[in-house]
């Protein structure tokens, strides 16, 4: 006996103390679990009480109420198993299990002791029947709260019912049963409990699942957002999570602010299921005002379950327009700092437990860290620009710096031309100092040669003058001969002249004279030489022509030229022109004939020293021609082609004697 | 080498011809020292160092009926002014020893009063200048032109 109630005393005082120590956890953390472990054991303690006074006071009485106290207990533990809604270790939940069921299969076994009391069995076994049904409720609804489940434990509770009525037959043929009783209704507990264990594990394992696709969407989340983040804008990328948050959590209404720091407003960045008078009102929202503008100013979570019933000061216009009922505003924080507010709400009322919340901040620190990125990610592509634009600058510079180099490299290049240039004048110089010089030298010798070859021609001529006039007596034909001879002669002679004219020019000696006079001069030379025979002359000389200042000779051998060459090109049959004008004070003079004409090689040539097309002759004629215009400083143009005739045009200056001076 | 020889031979007959030419002269003045034309012929002396030359146009001349001297060089032509009297002078420039220019100035010297007429082979020489300038008649450029040589002469006086 004295030993019965120590042990009693025993277990007393531990369930009281364990329920004590709980409600003190209970206090501090705020948890509905151990609140109902606390409960549970404050059941425990008063079941330790009633077992002692059951060593003192009537047995049955006592009997009936511990059932009850068991099926409360029961009630407790269940209430706490409800609660564990948060990852918590699977012993915990199982520990917790098993206690209410152990007290409920107390509470149940109770009535089977009682049952031997055979007056009280009916009654007693409805009204435990009954708490079992309202026990396994609050269970299921706790754990759960699947109807399928619930009806099944109903069925299990009336199956138990009828054992309990099947049973009592026995009971009442005889007390010897009572034993057998008692251990069938245990054994059927114990059934019962195991498969409430076992569906209860199952039931958490589901959960646990749930808990696990939720991590899994929150991570698919994360995933798309870390990758969004670099293929989108921000906004876009926040219209994305927020649409997916609204999806996996099953919400009506979502926003998400970012903070301006600057201006401390709250600026909308994206919305979902919201009225667009709604996002043009609160596209703005300052710091400090609403519950998102609180909630950028805090950094800590603002949750509103009901808002039809909040007591808050600040209402918000998503209560007010928006008949939003249920919210929960998170910050959006990257390294302590607050960059934003994410802000999601039900038109309906929606719990939002723990586990809900933290899943929200650790989306709101996702979103914190994909605008931070964001900003680091647009403040790269600033700087990118900014290095493409100095890139740039610094490209045009170089390409500038090429121009100026090319511009010097073209201004050596043309200093180089320019050099290129004068030397080639330089060494064109030499060569005309050489050709003068070998001019000299060719002077010279056709100076000592043109003398000597003079004196035989000078015998020649003599003689035949003499030779023609002694055959004029006696043999008249003959004569003519000698005149061949005496025009070889001349023809000799014009080729040292040439000679002699080129190589060793003289310096002009200057008269005024009208070269009309000098053409008519050398017209009536050319008739006496029989230079111009067969050729149709005509003459267009200006009759106002002015004198100039010219070298009668020279000038007259110039003309000799020309028409000499004319004739030769008509071969004695042609027009040979010869005019003079005055051209803006300039004696032109034109020696015209209707010749061959020149192709251009012999055009290109016409000037060169010793060129000639003509079997007889040097080619010096119009090289002296040129010279002497040349003395005069006057141009010779000349227009010729093949069958075209050709044309000399010379002007000449006209001069004054006193320009002479 | 062929040609020396025949170069010699042409000398030596030059100067027979010379020779034969001053025979010729006396001869004829003292032959027609009797019956002089009423004008007087005019006395030319030709001076060229080509004796060729002399001969040829001595032949021209004399055939038209002028007394004709010929020299050799210009000392011979100052001694032959000294020795006679001449109307007319034909006077090549290039000479051996002094050249035509200078021999005309010592003949004028001499004689003023004679007409010269230079002649050269050169086209362009000062020393044509100078003798145009100390009064020399004309330059006559060779090959030289008879009829310009006869119309000199016709026109003399």
């Amino acid at each position: 006996m004295n030993y019965l109630i120590s042990a009693i005393s025993v277990y007393m005082g531990f369930t009281l103390a364990i329920a004590l120590i709980l409600l003190i956890k209970y206090l501090e953390y705020k948890d509905k679990v151990i609140f109902w472990w606390a409960v549970g054991c404050f059941f425990l303690a008063s079941h330790a009480l009633l077992e002692m006074l059951e060593l003192w006071l009537d047995y049955n009485i006592l009997s009936f109420l511990m059932n009850w106290i068991w099926a409360l207990t029961a009630v407790a533990f269940f209430q706490s198993v409800g609660w564990m809604r948060r990852p918590i270790s699977k012993a915990w939940f199982q520990i917790s299990t098993l206690i209410a069921l152990t007290a409920l299969a107390f509470s149940f076994t109770g009535v089977y002791v009682m049952e031997s009391w055979y007056m009280a069995t009916v009654p007693v076994s409805i009204i435990n029947a009954a708490g079992f049904i309202v026990c396994a409720y609050f269970f299921l609804k706790m754990v759960e709260g699947q109807r399928s489940i619930s009806v099944m434990l109903v069925f299990y509770g009336f199956v138990f019912l009828g054992l309990h009525n099947l049973d009592y037959p026995f009971a009442r043929a005889s007390q010897w049963f009572a034993p057998y009783d008692f251990a069938l209704g245990s054994f059927i507990s114990i059934i019962f409990s195991v498969g409430l264990i076992m569906r209860s594990s199952e039931e958490f394992k589901k959960t646990k699942d749930k808990t696990e696709k939720t991590a899994r969407n929150f991570s698919i989340l994360n995933t798309i957002a870390v990758t969004l983040s670099r293929a989108m804008s921000l906004d876009k990328l926040f219209s994305s999570v927020l649409e997916k948050v609204m999806e996996v959590m099953q919400l009506e209404a979502g926003t998400i602010y970012l903070l301006d720091e600057n201006k401390r407003t709250l600026l909308l960045h994206a919305h979902y299921g919201l009225s667009e008078e709604y996002i043009s009102e609160q596209g703005e929202i300052p710091l400090g005002k609403d519950i998102p503008g609180l909630v950028a100013q805090s950094g800590s979570v603002i949750v509103a379950e009901d808002l039809d019933n909040d007591t808050r000061d600040e209402k918000t216009l998503l209560k007010i327009k928006e008949g939003i009922v249920s919210l929960i505003s998170v910050p959006l924080v990257s390294k302590d700092k607050v960059m934003g507010v994410m802000n999601l709400a039900n038109r309906s009322i929606r719990k939002f437990n723990k586990w809900d919340i933290k899943l929200f901040i650790s989306i709101g620190d996702e979103i914190g860290v994909a605008i931070e990125n964001a900003k680091l990610y647009d403040a790269i592509e600033k700087w990118n620009e900014e290095l493409e634009i100095k890139i740039e600058e610094r490209t045009r510079e170089l390409i500038e710096a090429r121009k100026a180099m090319i511009n010097m490299l073209e201004d050596s290049h043309e200093a180089y031309q320019d050099m290129q240039l004068k030397s080639k004048e330089l060494k064109e110089a030499q060569e005309r100092l050489i050709q003068s010089e070998k001019m000299a030298v060719v002077g010279q010798v056709a100076a000592a040669v043109s003398h000597d070859l003079r004196n035989p021609l000078n015998n020649i001529k003599l003689q035949s003058y003499y030779l023609k006039n002694k055959l004029d007596h006696i043999a008249p034909e003959l004569s003519n001969l000698v005149n061949d001879i005496e025009q070889e002669v001349e023809h000799a002679n014009t080729i040292i002249s040439d000679v002699l004219e080129f190589s060793r020019p003289r310096d002009p000696v200057f008269i005024m004279i009208n070269i009309n006079e000098i053409i008519e001069d050398t017209l009536m030379w050319a008739a006496q030489h029989d230079i111009l025979s067969g050729v149709n002359v005509s003459k267009n000389l200006l009759s106002d022509l002015p004198s100039t200042l010219i070298d009668r000779d020279q000038i007259k051998r110039m003309i000799q030229n020309l028409i000499t060459n004319a004739s030769h090109a008509m071969a004695g049959n042609g027009d040979l022109i010869i005019s003079t004008d005055i051209q803006k004070n300039m004696i032109e003079i034109k020696v015209a004939d209707t010749g061959p004409g020149m192709d251009e090689e012999t055009r290109k040539n016409v000037f060169t020293p010793f060129y000639t097309t003509k079997s007889q002759g040097v080619g010096l004629g119009l090289t002296i021609v040129r010279d002497i215009i040349k003395r005069h400083e006057g141009t010779i143009k000349l227009v010729t082609g093949i069958g075209k005739g050709t044309v000399f045009i010379i002007s000449l200056p006209v001069k004054q004697r006193k320009e002479m001076d | 080498m062929n040609v020396e020889p025949f170069m010699m031979n042409a000398n030596d007959q030059d100067a027979k011809d010379i020779q034969d030419d001053r025979e010729e002269e006396k001869n004829k003045e003292d032959s027609d020292g009797s019956d002089t034309n009423k004008i007087r012929p005019l006395n030319i002396l030709l001076v060229d160092d080509e004796a060729l030359t002399l001969r040829i146009l001595s032949n021209i001349l004399r055939d038209k009926g002028y007394n004709i001297s010929t020299a050799r060089d210009g000392y011979e032509a100052v001694q032959n002014v000294n020795e006679r009297n001449f109307d007319l002078i034909f006077m090549d420039i290039k000479l051996p020893g002094i050249n035509g220019v200078e021999t005309f100035k010592t003949i004028k010297k001499i004689r003023p009063d004679i007409s010269v007429i230079m002649m050269t082979g050169y086209t362009f020489d000062d020393l044509v200048k100078e003798a145009l300038q100390e009064g020399a008649l004309s330059c006559l450029y060779k090959p030289v032109d008879v009829s310009a040589i006869l119309n000199i002469i016709e026109n003399h006086n």
